[in-house]
């Protein structure tokens, strides 16, 4: 095959997930949210600066990893991806929408006390 | 927030009703607190009277919505500036030069047309950043490489656009750019080079077409908005190596610069090599300390930003290198390329690293390698805890040049109580230096940023002196960046306003980007 050619609308895109929010709880879409848009910087492997940035700023007394934490409010998580913080540029709402943030919220959420 | 100049509230209103009916209720956004996220952080200008804050944005996902948008910007008088990923930190990010503007955020416009291995090329939109080009090569399983510049999520047209810098074999962005589609500010969309040919089938192989190349026109410019782009790739070499050249003295710098542009121009290196001051242990995108390698507050080390007063630390050199080819080829130029660096610098050292096809393993290499070989990593951006405004200079390849230029961005630095110890040094091509230097901003101090605003003309002025101009304006000097380009009472700038005034009647796309100001502001201006 010498050429390829297909329109392919990514699978990360905010578009995309407008059907499958309907069947989701907000749990699932939070995690795949997190999965898309997240882990590249705040997963467990090598070089994620997110990771790391919050491994210096704890020193062990909180988890690195944002799945770990069990004491991050919605009012922290919404304004952190809102506004700058430091290493992490704002998401904007052709990013991240109001709805999106809601279903991460309850994702980050989930094992708060 | 602040309405644009001479529009009433009632017309605000209703040019807001009007783009809501082009894309759609959910797709303007005039809430503080979506404003709020297309505020620049890296501003010198933040929090100041001067900052110029949008009045709105709106998020067109086609191209009849980048019309229909731009249609209103005309009947009502807005000015308006497009961004592809909005995340041009250190040049301006989302920041435009009017109060009141209406921001296009192209994100949503983010469709891979074409992925085509056989001949390295893409078709897309400028929403699609580096990163998801990537994701999307991953998932269909090609053999390709990206490039592009450290921030991974920046957008594979603006960086074009911009002209700016990856680190690999196609480290020149705008070089790796073919074909553009592009709506003009009165609405009307051209095709340049082969993709102007009904049914293109050359469209990112060849960029030039027939007749004037006008590609150009439309980078680091405010004459369209891109919508389409071609774009090469790079396909899996049979080897590539990975290193770092390392000089131990600070005057190393010049050899260093002469005996790689020996190896550029003859062909030995080919990428767009990256030269900093070397802090040992810290390779450029290994894992970094967290005090910013450049431009940071006072007290970081080793880069211009660093202490002021005391004696300063003066660091040696370093470069990443790579070498892609067939396997006996790569090493036979690596020893050749050891060889003239053992010959110019004493004590030069290396550390090295080889990688043979297929790159199955490549999704896990340190970031120093993906950079090399083109694949996006989100190492740097992260650790950078502050912001600056990059004043970044184009000289010769030349290490004689470099080091008095040096001499004088220092000077300018010490005035200001730091010092300058050399930024970054890249090389789109093995004929021109790209010399980068950053002015400090400090978050919720205007005070310190308007000194440091000082100090970024002062940089401009003095490099000026010395026939140099910088190769991308950060948003809020662009002004003082045009300056520069002075041959003939500004001859340049007159050309590019006659265009300007041509292509945008009304004056409604990114006025002052570049420089370049529409009539209606030139009149208020003078
Ligand atoms: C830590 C750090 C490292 C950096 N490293 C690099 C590097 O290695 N190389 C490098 O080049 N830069 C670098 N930068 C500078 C800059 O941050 C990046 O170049 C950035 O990723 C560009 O952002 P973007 O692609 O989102 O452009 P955008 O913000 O989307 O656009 C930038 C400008 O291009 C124009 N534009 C954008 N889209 C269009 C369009 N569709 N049509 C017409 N005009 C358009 C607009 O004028 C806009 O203002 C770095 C910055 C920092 C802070
Ligand atoms: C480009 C890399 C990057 C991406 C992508 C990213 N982050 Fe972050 N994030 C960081 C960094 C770096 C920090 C630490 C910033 C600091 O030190 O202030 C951070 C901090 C945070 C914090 C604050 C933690 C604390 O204890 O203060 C939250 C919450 C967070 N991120 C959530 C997210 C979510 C949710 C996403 C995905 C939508 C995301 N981040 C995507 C880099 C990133």
């Amino acid at each position: 095959m010498s050429r390829t050619t297909a329109i392919a609308s990514l699978l990360i895109l905010p578009f995309a997930y407008g059907g499958a929010a309907a069947q989701d709880s907000a749990l699932e879409l939070g995690e795949r949210i997190y999965v898309d848009k997240c882990e590249y910087c705040h997963g467990d492997g090598v070089q994620k600066g997110g990771t790391f940035m919050l491994e210096a700023r704890y020193e062990g007394e909180l988890p690195a990893l944002l799945t770990e934490r069990t004491n991050l409010t919605p009012e922290y998580i919404t304004a952190t991806l809102r506004t700058w913080t430091n290493g992490m540029a704002p998401f904007r709402p052709t990013e991240i929408s109001d709805s999106e943030l809601e279903a991460l919220v309850a994702y980050l959420t989930r094992n708060n006390e | 927030m602040p309405l644009p100049a001479g529009l009433s509230q009632q017309d605000f209103d209703g040019a807001i009703a009007e783009l809501r009916e082009v894309v759609g209720e959910d797709w303007v956004f005039t809430s503080d607190a979506h404003i709020e996220t297309y505020r620049d952080p890296y501003s010198p200008l933040q929090g100041t009277d001067d900052e110029p804050i949008p009045s709105a944005a709106v998020a067109p996902h086609t191209v009849e919505h980048v019309q229909g948008v731009l249609r209103v910007a005309n009947d009502y008088g807005i000015p308006t500036w497009a961004f592809s990923t909005g995340k041009n930190f250190g040049y301006g990010g989302t920041e435009t030069r009017v109060a009141g503007s209406l921001i296009i955020d192209l994100k949503r416009m983010n469709r891979i047309l074409e992925l085509n291995e056989t001949n390295a090329t893409a078709i897309v939109e400028p929403g699609v950043s580096q990163y998801e080009l990537w994701q999307e090569i991953q998932r269909r399983g090609l053999r390709l490489w990206v490039d592009g510049p450290s921030p991974a999520y920046s957008s594979i047209v603006a960086i074009g656009l911009e002209r700016g810098v990856g680190y690999g074999l196609n480290g020149d962005r705008y070089r790796a750019l073919s074909g553009l589609e592009v709506v003009l500010p009165t609405g009307e969309v051209i095709r340049t080079g082969m993709a102007a040919v009904e049914g293109s089938g050359a469209w990112a192989q060849y960029p030039y077409g027939l007749g004037p190349h006008v590609q150009g026109m439309f980078s680091q410019s405010n004459y369209g908005i891109v919508t389409k782009v071609g774009v090469r790739l790079i396909p899996h070499p049979p080897a590539f190596r990975s290193s770092l050249v390392i000089a131990p003295n600070n005057e190393d710098i010049v050899p260093m610069i002469d005996t790689l542009r020996k190896l550029r121009l003859g062909g030995a290196i080919n990428n767009a090599v990256s030269l900093g001051p070397h802090v040992p242990g810290r390779d450029p995108w290994a894992q970094a300390p967290i005090a910013a390698p450049m431009g940071g507050p006072p007290g970081a080390p080793g880069g211009p930003g660093g202490p002021g007063g005391g004696p300063p630390r003066l660091p040696g050199w370093s470069f990443r290198l790579g070498l892609y080819g067939y396997d006996r080829v790569v090493e036979a130029n690596w020893e050749e390329i050891q060889d003239e660096f053992n010959a110019a610098i004493p004590g030069a050292n290396y550390e090295t690293e080889k990688f043979l096809a297929p790159y199955d393993d490549q999704d896990n290499w340190e970031s120093r390698h993906k950079m090399l070989a083109g694949i996006p990593s989100f190492q740097e951006t992260p650790l950078w805890n502050h912001g600056g405004a990059f004043i970044s200079m184009v000289l010769p390849f030349d290490g004689q040049a470099y080091w008095e230029f040096r001499e004088v961005y220092d000077r300018v630095y010490r005035q200001y109580g730091r010092r300058y110890i050399g930024g970054a040094l890249h090389n789109h091509s093995p004929w021109g230096l790209i010399a980068l230097g950053a002015a400090p901003v400090v978050r919720d101090d205007p005070e310190a940023n308007a000194r440091s605003m000082e100090m970024a003309r002062m940089l401009i002025e003095e490099a000026g002196k010395l026939g140099y101009g910088e190769y991308r304006a950060p948003t809020p000097f662009a002004d003082e960046a045009a300056a520069a380009y002075a041959w003939n009472d500004h001859a340049l700038m007159r050309f590019f306003e006659t265009l300007k005034d041509t292509l945008d009647p009304n004056g409604i796309l990114a006025p002052g980007k570049s420089g370049i100001w529409p009539s209606r502001y030139r009149e208020d201006r003078a």
